[in-house]
């Protein structure tokens, strides 16, 4: 695909959607049939430890600094390796919470208390613990701390 | 060289662990099975250690409409975890019994019930056919099996 400044979909874009469909499909056929071969608890663990794949993966891009966007496209740069393992992550997550929710021996309010209170816990860690760094912030900031010219 | 960073060690951890904890649970089997009194002692209709739950050889029951059908839903655990789970059993979309089975860590365990015949052939059938295939549908905790047996009525 092409627009007037170039190229815009590359090989590079090509493997990594696919490997982010590929991988989607993956993760819903691993919380769904395996249903008779593990139990319940270990299938949210399980879920839970692929999320943690993802999600570390994720960050070891971010500190390679291997996060050029797939698409080279205004509008579509958000779509990069680390968004697209954060996402998985995320798909993880959140069928890991489906599987849990369907368990029957646990009881409906347990399980109710259990998502709600994780889901805050989480939000209020990220919110205190983990700081966004905005890049042109930074750039910014940078530029603040820098001596004036001389002259 | 892949430079080793804090999240790359936790995907690797987290990979291991992941393969250890699918092995382990795989390797414990649990084995749930339901069966129904044939006359002769207690015959598997259906079973649920597959992931494309089978139906094993037909089962005849000679009964009369005034009879019971007694059935036994067995658990075969084993986890070192204690199994409670409730279960649902279903004939033609109609909830037959219900209850929870219960089996000790790597022990069995079985539930009873006794459901009328009346129950299990009508009211989809015509009254004087005299033998009725029943298909059952069992739910035990978030997993289902389905199985059948043919009722021969004694007097018919």
């Amino acid at each position: 695909m092409k627009d007037q400044e170039g190229t815009v979909f590359h090989m590079r874009t090509l493997l990594l959607l696919i490997g982010v469909f590929v991988a989607t499909i993956g993760t819903v056929y691993f919380a769904t049939e395996i249903r008779t071969r593990i139990s319940d608890a270990g299938r949210v663990v399980a879920l839970l430890l692929l999320a943690f794949v993802y999600g570390g993966l994720g960050l070891h891009f971010e500190s390679q600094g291997s996060t050029g966007p797939a698409v080279d496209k205004l509008g579509w740069r958000w779509l990069r390796p680390t968004t697209l393992l954060y996402l998985l992550a995320l798909l993880a997550t959140v069928t890991s919470l489906f599987v849990f929710l369907s368990i029957d021996a646990i009881d409906r309010l347990v399980k109710a208390a259990v998502a709600i209170l994780t889901g805050l816990g989480l939000i209020v860690y990220g919110a205190l613990r983990l700081q966004h760094e905005d890049p042109e912030e930074q750039t910014t900031e940078q530029r603040d701390d820098d001596p004036p010219p001389e002259g | 060289m892949v430079e080793t960073s804090r999240g790359l060690l936790v995907a690797i951890v987290a990979a291991a662990a992941l393969f250890l904890v699918v092995g382990v649970d795989a390797s414990m089997e649990r084995t749930i099975d339901l069966q129904v009194e044939d006359g002769t002692g207690w015959s598997t209709i259906a079973t649920m250690t597959d992931d494309h739950p089978r139906v094993p050889g037909e089962t005849m029951l000679e009964k009369n409409r005034t009879d019971d059908v007694s059935f036994r839903l067995t658990v075969d655990n084993g986890y070192p975890l204690a199994y409670e789970e409730p279960y649902h059993v279903y004939t033609a979309g109609t909830s037959v019994a219900t209850g929870t089975v219960i089996a000790d860590a790597r022990n069995s365990g079985e539930a009873t019930f006794e459901v009328p015949v009346t129950a299990l052939i009508t009211p989809r059938d015509p009254a004087d056919q005299g033998q009725w295939f029943v298909h059952v549908e069992t739910h035990v905790g978030s997993t289902w099996m389905h199985g059948g047996f043919t009722i021969v009525e004694v007097d018919a």
